[in-house]
């Protein structure tokens, strides 16, 4: 949906309100907020985490509808944090282990999204301080511990 | 000119008003391209972060990143100063940073930015401004500059 101009300084009023908020009550808000552009909602949604999302099987292609949908809204954004915010990326790292070998497969074409959950569900970063930033470094580094680890796809 | 409905559908304020001056590139963004390192992509905390700034994720760390490159304060204004050049940091409603801008001393007043692992693009302070959706950039928090 493109927003006019008009929206556009409704919603610059609205945040103007919300900085004027208390702490308190700007947590109250956030989710509606925060939500992911207004966009409707299966009836059939897996909300056992608190996350709405759309309940697709078999849970590969459950993954790529929340990884795609990341992909395209978060694709001019910077911030990690920002984009571990979503919540389908937070759905994705209550995956657990069985997401692994599909964010591995996913470094190949959009990488830098993926470093996080990686970190999240693994427990732990093969990346080290002089090689962070480096996409291709990062990729190689991953790409190993998923191998020494057994979590290459088949 | 070439338009992007996915940078108009992100950004409503720049309307048409905008220039694409790169392809889509994953292997920077857009701290990185404001320091002007097109090879890794900045961030604390989780990516590459100059040795000695807190690796921090708020404005202050910010601010210390670009002054270690020689950048100082200079009370938000954007206009174009010949012989310096600034960079904008933008953030989200709770003050987080979400965006650094850069504008060139050999320019022509616009500013540039790399839009995460998209495109590159010149555009106006404004243009970018506002609090949509994942993609938005909130507003410019301080602009900073250097002698060049």
């Amino acid at each position: 949906m493109m927003i006019t101009q008009t929206q556009a300084s409704i919603i610059d009023a609205i945040l103007i309100l919300y900085k004027s908020l208390s702490p308190e009550d700007r947590e109250k808000i956030k989710p509606v907020l925060f939500s992911t552009h207004g966009k409707e909602i299966d009836e059939a949604t897996d909300d056992k985490k608190g996350i709405p999302v759309p309940l697709i099987k078999p849970f590969s292609k459950q993954f790529e509808y929340l990884s795609s949908a990341i992909e395209q809204e978060c694709i001019m954004v910077s911030s990690p944090s920002q984009i571990a915010m979503h919540p389908y990326y937070q759905k994705i790292i209550s995956f657990g282990k069985k997401a692994i070998p599909l964010l591995i497969k996913k470094l190949d074409n959009t990488p830098t999204y993926w470093f996080w959950a990686l970190e999240e569900i693994s427990g732990t970063n093969p990346v080290p301080v002089i090689h962070r930033g480096n996409i291709p470094e990062m990729i190689k580094l991953w790409k190993n511990w998923a191998k020494e680890n057994g979590y290459e796809q088949r | 000119m070439s338009r992007d409905k996915l940078i108009e559908r992100a950004f409503p304020k720049i309307r048409t008003h905008y220039k694409i001056t790169s392809p889509e590139d994953y292997k920077y963004n857009c701290i990185a391209f404001a320091a002007g390192d097109t090879n890794k992509h900045w961030w604390p905390k989780a990516l590459y972060w100059p040795e000695g700034i807190p690796s921090t994720e708020d404005l202050n760390s910010f601010i210390a990143c670009f002054k270690s490159l020689g950048y100082e304060e200079c009370e938000m204004n954007g206009n174009f100063e010949p012989g310096y050049e600034k960079v904008a940091i933008y953030v989200s409603p709770d003050n987080k940073p979400t965006h650094v801008s850069r504008q060139f001393a050999d320019g022509n007043g616009l500013w540039k930015s790399k839009l995460g692992i998209y495109k590159d693009i010149e555009h106006s302070l404004d243009g970018l401004s506002g609090w949509y959706s994942y993609g938005s950039y909130g507003h410019v928090a301080i602009i900073l500059k250097r002698k060049v």
